[in-house]
């Protein structure tokens, strides 16, 4: 397989704590680029403006701008294939259930969580990223070839008929 | 308008019928000269004969009546008598000689209100360790992370070491020891957090505040998780046994259950005056589950053991117990339609609860 950029992770949670542990874990285990936020809205502006490409975004719920699953919504609009996991404590896990159902989440982590939890929801949340975006390209070149094909198709009928 | 073509005793008798206060007239021996008709209802729901009225009226109630004469106070009692308990309000007075006792049966209005207090208490108690469960979760998930890549870092670092050639043996051995010490370390750190996990876990599943309805639950996860909660009074004291049986899961509030046997292992650890065993069996029986809690405690008096589940009963004294630990467990236990019974001896108390496996709605008779 051809060499691929390490992929990139959007992590967002008011508490620098969560940040500094996840970030700290992800670093010795894993290659992942690590784009870190403590305001949803400045990660909303930068998604915007700087960053180039995501592969997958997890949220804390609770934080004071906005909620974690408003976050994530905003962040389907504009990267709508990207796997979404919303981090949650206790009091809220109810509402990150009905979330997976009305915003379409990939997975919820309760915190506290384990750390090899993490990474292999991480990792499989890339996976179906990576998949996802070979089935585009896929599609794209069946596309590409349908349309030669037609053209062939076209110039062919143009000429006989 | 009063009619008055009777005379005054046709009107007082009259009088008398229709109070819906219970009023008896005694002899200074005690003797029963009349009663009203809320009198004899009274009796009727105690089960007492009017002619055993007398005798029943235990012994410190009758101090408490001839008080009441002498203070002319409005008096409170539990009277316990058959099974049944009532909470009466009396008054006492004297005429010529004879006794007149006035009472009101405030059992019902007693009961709803330490059930009100009662669900009012675990209501906040609910919101308060959700809070509390949510405000710690935060650090300790970070906690809890850290050490793990603390530990991950320092195997890291011991496979660099192991590779590294350019060592003397002593330096080899300092490292490697200090490697040892982080890692007991991380074990110890992994341990304490997984108890703080565990404590935060038990305390969001007693205070289950989210549940009002019945639904099927594991009552040993329920055990499980009381157990925790009270593990202080037990402390290296007691010793617990469990004899799980097989048993399905049950219909009921789950909460509400665990506040039954939260109170029945707190009264079973305060039953043993040093080292001593709380044993809890379950088990199933054809349509129902059976949960005991056994003490190796010091008993129930055999005269107190018709009052345990009167509200306000407590031999604890003031402060130590509210009195209406038992009287709530019962009420619980009836809302599920099931029984709770005791038995005791010198050896210890046994608490046995019945439970039907299905909630049928059926109306409570009585």
């Amino acid at each position: 397989m051809a060499k691929r950029e390490p992929p990139v992770i959007l992590l967002v949670d008011d508490e620098e704590m969560i940040i500094s542990s996840i970030k700290s874990f992800l670093a010795i285990e894993t290659d992942y680029q690590l784009l870190t936020y403590t305001s949803p809205v400045k990660a909303l502006e930068d998604l915007e403006a700087k960053i180039k490409s995501l592969d997958l975004v997890i949220s804390d719920y609770l934080m004071p701008e906005m909620d974690g699953i408003s976050f994530l919504a905003q962040v389907k609009k504009k990267y709508p294939l990207v796997p979404r996991i919303l981090l949650t404590g206790y009091a809220d896990k109810e509402n990150a259930i009905k979330a997976i159902n009305n915003v379409g989440l990939y997975q919820y982590i309760e915190k506290p969580w384990d750390n090899d939890d993490l990474r292999l929801i991480i990792r499989n949340g890339l996976e179906k990223t990576i998949l996802l975006k070979q089935l585009e390209e896929k599609v794209r070149e069946v596309e590409k070839v349908h349309k030669e094909l037609s053209d062939v198709q076209k110039e062919i009928l143009r000429v006989f008929v | 308008m009063l009619q008055t073509d009777r005379s005054p005793d046709a009107l007082s008798l009259e009088l008398s019928e229709i109070l819906p206060i219970a009023m008896v007239k005694l002899d200074p021996k005690g003797k029963v000269l009349f009663m009203n008709r809320t009198c004899h209802e009274l009796l009727a729901a105690m089960q007492i004969t009017p002619e055993a009225l007398s005798h029943v009226l235990p012994h410190s109630h009758r101090s408490l009546v001839r008080q009441a004469l002498r203070e002319k106070r409005v008096e409170e009692m539990n009277w316990v008598q058959n099974g049944r308990s009532l909470h009466l309000v009396f008054k006492a007075s004297e005429v010529g000689g004879a006794a007149y006792l006035f009472m009101i049966d405030l059992t019902a209005q007693e009961e709803a209100k330490a059930q009100l207090m009662q669900s009012e208490k675990m209501a906040s108690l609910g919101l308060l360790v959700a809070g509390l469960a949510h405000e710690i979760n935060t650090p300790l998930g970070a906690l809890h992370s850290n050490n793990d890549t603390i530990a991950r870092s320092i195997e890291k670092i011991r496979q660099i070491l192991e590779g590294e050639r350019n060592l003397t043996t002593a330096d080899r051995n300092r490292v490697q020891q200090l490697v040892d010490i982080l890692r007991d370390v991380c074990q110890n750190t992994a341990l304490a957090t997984e108890r703080l996990m565990s404590v935060v876990g038990s305390l969001k599943n007693f205070a289950r505040v989210d549940e009002a309805e019945f639904k099927k639950a594991d009552l040993h996860e329920g055990i499980e998780s009381t157990l925790t909660i009270v593990q202080h009074q037990l402390k290296d004291r007691i010793r617990v046994e469990k004899q799980y049986g097989n048993i399905p899961l049950v219909e009921c509030h789950p909460n509400r259950l665990n506040q039954v046997f939260m109170n029945l292992l707190v009264n079973a650890a305060q039953a043993i005056r040093g080292e001593g065993t709380i044993t809890i069996t379950t088990a199933r029986k054809s349509d129902s589950v059976r949960i005991s809690i056994s003490d190796t405690g010091m008993g129930i008096p055999p005269e107190n053991i018709s009052k345990i589940f009167d509200p306000g009963f407590t031999t604890k004294g003031v402060g130590v117990g509210t009195g209406l630990g038992l009287s709530i467990c019962y009420k619980i236990i009836e809302e599920h339609q099931g029984k709770i019974d005791v038995e005791s001896g010198d050896h210890g108390t046994t608490f046995t609860i019945t439970l039907p496996l299905g909630h049928g709605k059926k109306v409570k008779s009585g």
